[in-house]
């Protein structure tokens, strides 16, 4: 680093850019752990699944925008529109469980199902959000560069992101083809 | 038609990743838009595609 460029500096705004990649991880950390169950309990994901998928790669989509370019208001609205989108379809899958005696998807895990874990971190996230966005300094311009921690964290979510949104294209094409996805899938193409 | 949407998204982590972020930004509202017509098709009251 030359002698004339500024220091990088932690700031609120770097700081939350780490909270952000951390939240990222965590809901990309979500679809591994049903590339779990998808590959390793054999159980092939039904179609409100994969959509539940989507609404959680959307969730880290927008949280990876915030670590890559910066806290924006744009990016937590993409954030929280995915983020709804996603607990309307988890929640959807649960009211069609919800009645006694109409059975369930898959098996539990830590006593809960899938789709019901995934409510709940929907909804953490979006909480999380908005007290995130109590912190008003985070939309400051930057005094410096960005300290190398956040410089990383981008790689590492947008790495993520991209292997995971790539590898579900190639396993959903298996599992379904181009048309509507199987009720109760067992079998791939 | 599923996996499509995963591509819309891949395509949104490669344009952001490129510094194109109005574009990704862009591409991921669409994307979004297409998830929320497909959840609308499995909540129809055909219980065959509606799980």
């Amino acid at each position: 680093m030359s002698s004339n460029s500024p220091a990088p500096v932690w700031t609120t705004r770097s700081i939350v850019q780490i909270f952000n990649g951390l939240g990222a991880l965590t809901v990309f950390g979500v679809v591994f752990g049903a590339y779990g169950f998808q590959f390793v309990l054999l159980e092939p994901p039904c179609p409100l699944c994969l959509l539940i998928r989507v609404g959680m790669i959307g969730v880290g989509f927008g949280l990876a925008l915030n670590v890559l370019f910066g806290p924006r208001v744009l990016h937590y609205g993409l954030a929280l529109l995915a983020a709804m989108f996603g607990a309307l379809t988890s929640l959807r899958q649960v009211m069609l469980h919800i009645v006694p005696g109409t059975g369930s998807y898959g098996d539990p895990a830590f006593g809960m199902h899938l789709y019901t874990w995934a409510f709940i971190v929907f909804v953490t996230i979006t909480l999380a959000i908005a007290v995130v966005l109590f912190f008003h300094d985070q939309f400051d311009e930057p005094a410096g560069p960005a300290p190398a921690a956040v410089r990383w964290m981008a790689i590492v979510v947008m790495s993520a992101g991209l292997f995971l949104a790539g590898a579900n294209v190639i396993t959903t094409l298996l599992e379904c083809g181009i048309g509507a996805c199987p009720d109760n899938p067992t079998t791939y193409l | 038609m599923m996996a499509l949407l995963f591509l819309g998204w891949f395509a949104a982590f490669v344009l952001a990743w490129t510094g194109r972020r109005v574009a990704s930004v862009v591409i991921a509202l669409v994307s979004l838009l297409l998830c929320v017509a497909l959840l609308r098709l499995h909540m129809s009251d055909d219980i065959r595609i509606s799980l």
